[in-house]
């Protein structure tokens, strides 16, 4: 398993070269809260660093891991994350376009990840991300509303949560 | 001629100038995260309303705060607000180009939907707005309010780290 992983990261790493445009990282941070029980319900801010071996006019691969904590004001469990996400491009031209200035384009995504609690009684969590409604500014995704599954893989609970905006930010 | 019929013909006439005006307002639909202190009941949060300016400096919103997780549409608020741009203009600016980057206070009221005696002042620090009506677009980044709740007689705070304002296009 530890082999398949391994040589499957190897391999995106390798083969992105081919398909990359000049944007590879950066980071990207995200708000979502989640409505089982097992983890605080307040807001979950998620830091992450990221490297997109695919990033071209109409496809982005996302590979990325970070660290998830708390608001200001009220205790949320903290957990370490790390997950790779696929958006493609839905429409060049579409209805929310005269809202901006520069150029967008719709894309939509899917976006798998492990995240690991950090408390006294820890739980790992897989969590399928999809969301609908992503746009992409040329070096910036903005996405909201993006409908997460989770699955709790010590309980074998599903459940759901949501994530209400995420920026995804190339720095070079 | 009554009472009646100069209200319903005062009413008309401001109507008329209202839309005649519409496409000369500054305005546009919001909506940003919302973190609540120990006021408000555990969960995410998210706020969604209208905002315009009301003069060169001052824009007033009002907006419905609600809770999306873990019981989407719970606990409701009402927040209103007017603000005032510290640092430059920002609305109705005409050919002028605006400053970019402002700092905002804001005063206003919040209050719980339907009104179950929850409601209290508040005063907001927006430190970081980006962007305006001739922009079409206006980002304001950690924004954070002291909230004082009337019936319950205690101060306590809430943050809104990202919010967004969407202006019509004029």
């Amino acid at each position: 398993m530890k082999k398949m992983l391994l040589t499957l990261i190897t391999f995106i790493l390798f083969t992105g070269v081919l398909f990359s445009s000049s944007w590879i990282g950066g980071y990207k941070v995200s708000l979502s809260g989640f409505h089982t029980d097992s983890i605080t319900h307040s807001e979950h801010l998620s830091v992450n660093l990221l490297y997109s071996p695919v990033l071209n006019s109409n496809t982005a691969v996302t590979l990325y891991g970070g660290y998830a904590f708390s608001n200001l004001f009220l205790p949320v469990t903290q957990s370490v994350v790390g997950g790779l996400s696929y958006a493609h491009l839905i429409a060049q031209n579409h209805p929310l376009e005269a809202l901006f200035i520069h150029d967008s384009a719709l894309w939509a995504a899917v976006d798998v990840s492990v995240m690991r609690v950090l408390s006294s009684t820890p739980h790992t969590f897989l969590n399928v991300a999809v969301s609908p409604f992503s746009l992409f500014f040329g070096q910036k995704f903005i996405t909201v509303g993006s409908l997460i599954l989770t699955y709790n893989m010590e309980m074998n609970e599903l459940d759901w949560g949501v994530k209400i905006i995420e920026v995804t930010h190339y720095l070079w | 001629m009554g009472d009646m019929k100069k209200k319903t013909i005062l009413i008309m006439i401001f109507i008329s100038l209202l839309l005649s005006n519409v496409s000369a307002i500054d305005a546009g639909i919001t909506m940003g995260t919302f973190s609540g202190g120990t006021h408000f009941e555990e969960g995410t949060y998210v706020t969604f309303g209208f905002i315009t300016g009301v003069s060169k400096r001052i824009e007033f919103e009002s907006s419905l705060v609600s809770q999306i997780t873990p019981s989407p549409l719970a606990n409701i608020k009402l927040k209103t607000s007017f603000s005032y741009a510290l640092v430059a203009p920002v609305y109705y600016m005409g050919e002028k180009d605006p400053l970019y980057l402002n700092i905002f206070v804001s005063l206003g009221i919040m209050n719980s939907l339907p009104f179950d005696n929850t409601w209290g002042p508040f005063i907001t620090l927006t430190p970081i707005s980006a962007g305006g009506p001739q922009f079409l677009r206006k980002e304001r980044v950690a924004a954070l309010s002291l909230y004082y709740d009337v019936p319950s007689e205690k101060i306590g705070f809430f943050f809104q780290l990202f919010s967004i304002d969407f202006f019509f296009n004029r």
